[in-house]
């Protein structure tokens, strides 16, 4: 009798001990697609939700037409400018800026140029190639650079109204797409998202 | 063998002085330690402090966010500014959580002590997290970022006013208006200047008050920013009435501002004051006593009595612009009310249950009742010791801190910052050697090293990194050349 009640404590031990251990941590995939709100904060769900948005409103405008209809059979050629952060978050604006820039590609309506801190390194590569070690038929050539017609740039900025408990975030995000031999604003767009987080008051 | 213990209440007296003694030996090592790491803090010894916050961290779960703030000031100190802001982005996260109440926490400090709460900061220290990180952003040359901390420093604020206008909360602390002065030279130097315009306005009404309530008034270059600001803003009705109000301000011309650059100078000095726990005694005619805990603030340690900064060919004066000491005193006086209230509420109580136990163990009828009685007496001795108030805070905050502004002419300049003693006695001298553009507001974080009492040497003073981004790489945000710290 008392041998089977040790066993039966050692088994309870031993699975509470087992429990105890898979609590620490676990690590589910999930599809990269799948909404994930975790804090509330901006996330990858917002950036990609807003750049195609965004990038659709852009390319749908009345801008796109009048343009291919002046210069038949060509595509104008994009670049994205710099976007601010001007909201509460510390947002990384660098994988926003990534995802505009996808989606302007996957659309194949526009051309895309590589941004200001890209060209750099693009630079220095092609310098590189001309330095004697390089075969004459694969350097690229110099001086022959596509220059961008359009410059797509904008702001992220938030709204935060709060009171004990419960936070409205409503971020807003404004883009304008400006035609760099003329400086006319071709293009404004914005989109919104609201979100609301609530913190409970307690817990055990 | 059975054996039969058997106590006498005097005998239980000197148990439970034995017991407590070794348990508030155990809490004052811990205290003395944090205190000692935050006098290392004050006198530049970083890499000391470095090392006694390390045999603190992780002792008790209930001060996790103390030690992750402790550990975030010394790596700004340290000049490491990035993992300074993880810090306090995990210090921010855990303020959020905190916010949800731990229904056992407050169980346990209610009936207990508040040291069984987890500790969370007072309101100003909260708004210190985000300070110290923009702190951080600006000595990185991240305006951009700084101007995040900012808007979160603005939004807080507004947070906490809402809160207090809706339970009709009187309190000193509605707004920081050093914070507020602090996000508006931010969101000048970014361009946006009716936002700075909002800040310094906010941060002005602000320091009315702190002028009546702590004696530290406006620093006189908030007049300017105000005219300046609300002048860029094209806001020209403010403008006006600021200009009415401070008719000695003359303010820089347009074609002056874009052809000069500005160095704003901000400087902590000291160490904020201490909370000790006191005690209010009452002895009753049979020697038992009656005790009332509550907290106290010492005052708070600064050496620093003068701040100068020489730049351009200019020696100015750095002005007081936040007393934390105050600060913090003032913010526990306003809350001793209701602190005193739940310490004689808990003596009341502990008071009567060791008049209980004492009368049980007087007429025991038998040993087991009788010791029984004699061990529960002794708890409750040692628990009315255990009773201290909680005295947690954010140690390794500077005492004050001071602003200056200089216009500088484009080009390469050394500035010198001298912090001296009571009869001019200069201490410490800090020298960066920077590059500024026309247009442009550089922003340096100094903390003033003072003699340690120990004789320890302080260490380096932190470089800003705003040299390390080359110039060409970085368009719009400024850079130095070289910059050199003592």
């Amino acid at each position: 009798m008392r041998r089977i009640a040790a066993c039966i404590a050692l088994s309870v031990l031993f699975v509470i001990m087992a429990s105890g251990c898979a609590a620490t941590r676990e690590v589910t995939r999930v599809d990269p697609g799948k909404t994930t709100d975790l804090s509330g904060r901006w996330n990858d769900t917002d950036s990609q939700q807003v750049a195609g948005t965004i990038v659709n409103d852009c390319l749908a405008a009345g801008w796109l037409p009048e343009w291919v209809d002046a210069h038949p059979g060509k595509k104008p050629v994009v670049i994205v400018g710099s976007i601010a952060n001007k909201s509460h978050e510390h947002i990384n604006v660098q994988t926003f800026v990534k995802d505009i820039q996808s989606a302007l590609i996957n659309s194949r309506k526009v051309k895309f140029v590589s941004s200001r801190d890209e060209r750099g390194e693009v630079r220095d590569e092609r310098r590189d190639q001309h330095q004697g070690y390089t075969s004459e038929e694969t350097r690229a050539g110099v001086g022959q650079e596509t220059g961008a017609a359009f410059m797509l740039k904008g702001s992220l900025n938030t709204i935060v109204d709060e009171l004990e408990g419960k936070r409205a975030v409503w971020y807003q995000v404004n883009m304008e797409l400006h035609d760099l031999t003329t400086n006319e604003i071709s293009w404004i767009g914005q989109h919104k998202i609201k979100k609301i987080i609530t913190k409970g008051s307690s817990r055990w | 063998m059975r054996t039969t213990i058997s106590f006498s209440l005097r005998q239980a007296g000197l148990l439970s002085v034995l017991l407590a003694f070794f348990m508030l030996q155990a809490c004052a090592t811990h205290a003395q330690l944090r205190g000692r790491m935050a006098t290392d803090v004050r006198c530049g010894a970083y890499k000391s402090a470095d090392k006694r916050l390390a045999e603190l961290e992780g002792q008790s779960r209930k001060d996790v966010l103390m030690d992750v703030l402790d550990r975030a000031m010394i790596a700004h100190l340290e000049g490491r500014y990035a993992d300074s802001n993880q810090l306090l982005e995990r210090g921010k996260e855990l303020i959020e959580k905190y916010f949800t109440k731990d229904i056992s926490d407050e169980l346990a400090a209610i009936a207990w002590n508040d040291t069984g709460r987890a500790w969370q900061g007072e309101e100003f220290e909260r708004i210190m997290v985000n300070l110290l990180a923009a702190f951080n952003y600006l000595q990185m040359g991240d305006l951009e970022n700084a101007a995040v901390e900012a808007r979160q420093i603005n939004q807080r604020l507004q947070v906490y006013t809402d809160k207090l206008k809706k339970y009709k909360v009187k309190t000193s602390y509605v707004q920081d208006p050093f914070a507020q002065y602090l996000a508006g030279m931010i969101q000048e130097a970014t361009g946006e200047y009716s936002d700075a315009f909002i800040s310094y306005r906010d941060a002005w009404e602000g320091y009315e008050q702190t002028a009546r309530d702590f004696g530290i008034p406006a620093p006189s270059s908030l007049r300017e920013a105000l005219v300046r600001a609300a002048e860029l803003s094209e806001n020209t009705e403010e403008a006006a009435k600021y200009h009415s109000m401070f008719p000695e301000i003359k303010t820089p011309s347009q074609k002056f501002l874009k052809s000069h650059g500005r160095l704003v100078l901000v400087t902590s000095s000291g160490g904020i004051a201490r909370k000790y726990s006191a005690k209010w005694i009452i002895p009753d005619p049979e020697l038992d006593t009656f005790v009332i805990y509550y907290h106290k603030y010492g005052k708070g340690t600064s050496r620093t009595r003068r701040i100068e900064i020489k730049v351009g060919g200019k020696t100015q004066k750095v002005e007081v612009a936040h007393d934390l000491t105050a600060l913090a005193r003032k913010s526990l006086e306003e809350k001793s009310g209701q602190l005193k209230a739940r310490a004689v509420a808990k003596a009341i109580a502990m008071y009567a249950a060791k008049k209980v136990t004492k009368t049980v163990a007087k007429h025991a009828k038998n040993e087991a009742t009788q010791v029984v009685s004699i061990l529960a007496n002794v708890a409750l001795n040692v628990a009315e010791l255990a009773l201290q108030a909680d005295t947690r805070s954010w140690m390794t905050l500077p005492d004050k801190l001071g602003v200056s502004n200089v216009y500088l002419k484009p080009g390469r300049h050394t500035a010198v910052v001298y912090f001296s003693a009571e009869g001019g006695r200069v201490f410490d001298r800090q020298v960066v050697t920077f590059d500024i553009r026309a247009g442009e507001t550089r922003f340096l974080v100094l903390r003033s090293r003072e003699p340690h009492p120990d004789g320890k040497q302080a260490d380096p003073a932190p470089k800003p990194l705003w040299n390390i981004v080359p110039q060409a790489q970085q368009p719009g945000t400024g850079a130095t050349l070289s910059l050199l710290s003592e």
